[in-house]
């Protein structure tokens, strides 16, 4: 397959810089202070749950809704004041808005008939070359003369990005672009989207509020939450080191497990962390020095899914009954009921446990996340 | 309580259109199934024949001793749940509730102690007086879920995608309680959906359908592992199953597989599940999870150049390529140390494997009779 990147020549993928931007509607604050940048050729998520921002901020990048407040840079160039169609960003919604009454070709072509692409694709032959190769790569050539309606889902979705992908702009926007795609088609699309993008040395911003896309294909994710950006970084950092309990619940398949418990020193060395009277837990090596300055608090442990393990009762740090259990493929998920807590575990085994069985749990507390009480800040 | 039975049940829409074709099924007394396939295949049909907001083209349902096919829906004593769970906006989250044993003038005191019983189940007890309007649409869907249980002495539960417009955090939850509150209740239970994630989760049993015909009918870890054909082995699993194109065949007493310019020995312990002889073109399917990673060469290894990787905190993918076969694994290992790496090798038949034929698609090997059992 012919790849497009060097067409591109010597332009380079651009960066984008957003500062301090506030939108409100009405008295609702939809975005409060957001700023952040994105490197050149990154592969950037905004990521957050149903109603945090993320296609207000999209929104707000490609110019189709106005900020309060607040300033973007494309490159070192402030594109507040240009018109939508002057910033060269390309998008593509949740919703495909392909035109019906024209077939995939003309749909793909369309970008390309309009005045501001005449310099280059001043031929049908040149729109027919540009419009071909984007269909083959995205494997839509053999549905040119179809019309949106004879389409399935993902071959709509593949034309709405290749609409978006034949100007060849210096931005892509993707909202929730493979959202209601059903998971195995999701999974190819989100495979090929990666692919072009790093390919064709493109900067894209995607929204979307599954943890698993957007850990597994962005270079970096800004975590956004009832419209404030919480924490940047790579995937892996926020998920070891999310700043607050917000961000960790939000980082996570299956979510975190949070328990609150109290700090109690037994001996001088010794603590327990008491979920109440019937779940204590010991702690030792590494959490201890944490937990020394924390003696006599309360504190919310986290604890991931894979971070819990099934044991002997005997021998165990944990035991209660199971609440439910669900099989997923390469094993299976238990829920533990400890007095109202709901604990979530992974277990790799074909055992199958039935509710109310009682089992005993190891916790790997050394990779434990400690969070301030009150404030819900990570300790 | 009841059991269902399905007898060449068939659905012929107008025009001929032919959506249920000819579907046995025998549903337990107290069993949760799940009907599974992709939009069109004729799981929703099946259920609202079974629910009797659809007439039976040809066959017979029974539900219990009783034939049900010319049962008027409100003599059928079911209970359904649907996508939209319909509820009374300005009723409470009680009276809500309540309200199917409310029309069948039940006395109050039953009635509260029923609801109070179910809320605590759910973990409704502190929205039990606010409006369903202001619930969010988790916590409705609970709602519409204790409703449809209120009625004990209802034969069957059905459910059509009760959870699936819910978002991933929502879903995952209300997939936990659900799969509680039916084993509690013990109610038989057909739920259809498309998500094959959720079925392996809560069902019993699962009847994967396809264009009207049911392709196989099993627990989750027979689909899961013991996929009959093609069809079933691609549409379950998170991620799609990997397939070669390759040959089996024997040689010196050895079962081989022979994928592009590869030949690896099979493990014996196949050889008893075998359906029939050898020498035929099959399809290997591998899922991404079963594949063991080596960094060197090793026998009965096939090397795998590496495309592309995606790396997350949980786990992450490997995009591969064997001579024109490309292939994908998941691993929960650290790969940052070999996402550089051109080549990796891999183990195919030392987890779970399975073998099609390549003509037919279905399966050359047998269901082991015991789970654990030859592999």
């Amino acid at each position: 397959m012919e790849i497009i990147s060097n067409e591109r020549g010597t332009q380079l993928a651009v960066s984008l810089k957003v500062q301090n931007i506030s939108k409100k509607y009405g008295k609702i604050e939809a975005l409060k202070n957001v700023s952040f940048e994105v490197n050149p050729g990154e592969f950037f998520t905004i990521f957050g749950p149903p109603g945090a921002g993320k296609s207000t901020t999209l929104a707000v990048i490609a110019g189709i809704t106005k900020p309060d407040d607040g300033s973007i840079f494309m490159d070192d160039l402030e594109i507040n004041k240009l018109r939508p169609q002057d910033r060269d960003i390309a998008m593509v919604f949740e919703s495909y808005s392909l035109y019906p009454h024209m077939t995939v070709f003309e749909n793909l072509s369309f970008p390309l008939n309009s005045p501001f692409m005449k310099h280059e694709f001043d031929s049908k032959e040149k729109i027919k070359k540009r419009v071909n190769k984007v269909a083959e790569l995205l494997q839509i050539d053999m549905l040119m003369s179809r019309f949106p309606r004879m389409l399935s889902g993902g071959q709509r979705q593949r034309v709405a990005l290749g609409r978006a992908l034949v100007r060849r702009p210096n931005l892509f926007l993707l909202d929730e672009h493979i959202a209601h795609l059903d998971a195995k088609l999701r999974y190819l699309l989100r495979g090929e989207i990666k692919k072009i993008q790093k390919d064709m040395e493109i900067t894209m911003i995607a929204a979307s509020p599954s943890y698993d896309e957007a850990s597994v294909m962005s270079d970096r994710i800004a975590v956004l939450f009832e419209g404030e950006i919480l924490q940047i970084g790579r995937p892996v950092e926020i998920y070891e080191k999310p700043y607050n309990e917000v961000i960790a619940r939000l980082m996570g398949e299956i979510p975190i497990n949070i328990f609150e418990c109290d700090i109690k020193r037994i001996r001088d060395d010794e603590f327990n962390l008491v979920l109440n009277e019937q779940y204590k837990l010991k702690v030792k090596n590494i959490l201890k020095d944490k937990i020394k300055k924390l003696s006599g608090n309360k504190v919310k442990i986290g604890m991931r899914v894979n971070d819990i393990s099934v044991c002997d009762i005997d021998s165990c740090d944990l035991s209660s009954e199971v609440y439910a259990f669900e099989i997923s493929g390469y094993g299976s998920i238990i829920s533990l009921n400890f007095d109202g807590n709901i604990v979530k575990l992974r277990y790799g085994s074909n055992r199958r446990f039935k509710i109310g069985d009682k089992l005993g749990i190891k916790l790997n507390v050394n990779n434990a996340l400690l969070f301030d009480y009150k404030s819900g800040k990570l300790l | 309580m009841s059991e269902i039975i399905l007898n060449k049940v068939r659905k012929v829409y107008e025009g001929n259109v032919v959506a249920v074709k000819g579907l046995d099924l025998e549903i337990k007394d107290g069993e949760f199934i799940s009907l599974l396939g992709p939009s069109g295949c004729g799981k929703s049909s099946t259920l609202r024949m079974i629910a009797g907001l659809e007439e039976i083209t040809g066959g017979e349902i029974r539900i219990g001793e009783r034939v049900v096919n010319n049962v008027r829906t409100e003599d059928r004593n079911i209970s359904m749940v649907f996508e939209y769970y319909a509820l009374f906006p300005y009723l409470n989250v009680y009276d809500n509730i309540a309200f199917p044993l409310k029309i069948k003038k039940i006395r109050k005191k039953e009635i509260d102690s029923r609801v109070k019983e179910l809320v605590k189940i759910f973990r409704l007890e502190e929205l039990l007086y606010n409006p369903a309007a202001s619930l969010s649409g988790g916590q409705k869907q609970q709602v519409g879920v204790a409703r449809a249980l209120i009625k004990k002495s209802a034969d069957l539960l059905l459910m059509d995608e009760p959870i699936s417009h819910l978002d991933m955090k929502l879903r995952i939850q209300a997939r936990t309680e659900l799969a509680r509150i039916q084993r509690l209740a013990g109610t038989t239970t057909i739920y259809v959906t498309h998500d094959q994630s959720e079925s392996l989760a809560i069902a019993d049993r699962i009847a994967v359908m396809d264009v009207g015909e049911l392709r196989q009918f099993g627990t989750p870890e027979e689909i899961y592992n013991y996929p009959v054909d093609t069809y079933v082995a691609g549409f379950i699993g998170e991620y799609p199953m990997n397939f070669f194109d390759s040959r089996l065949f024997e040689e010196n007493g050895k079962l081989k597989l022979v994928i592009g310019s590869k030949n690896l020995n099979l493990p014996d312990s196949i050889r008893g599940r075998l359906k029939d002889g050898t020498d035929k073109k099959v399809l290997l399917g591998v899922r991404p999870d079963d594949m063991v990673i080596h960094l060197q060469d090793g026998p009965e290894r096939l090397p795998g150049e590496v495309q592309y990787c995606e790396i997350g905190p949980e786990y992450s993918i490997m995009n591969l390529n064997f001579e024109s076969i490309n292939f994908i694994i998941r691993t929960e290992k650290d790969i940052s140390d070999i996402k550089d790496n051109k080549k990796i090798y891999l183990e195919l038949f030392s987890k779970n494997f399975n073998l099609f034929a390549k003509d037919s698609g279905k399966s050359v090997l047998l269901i082991p009779d015991k789970r654990g059992n030859n592999i």
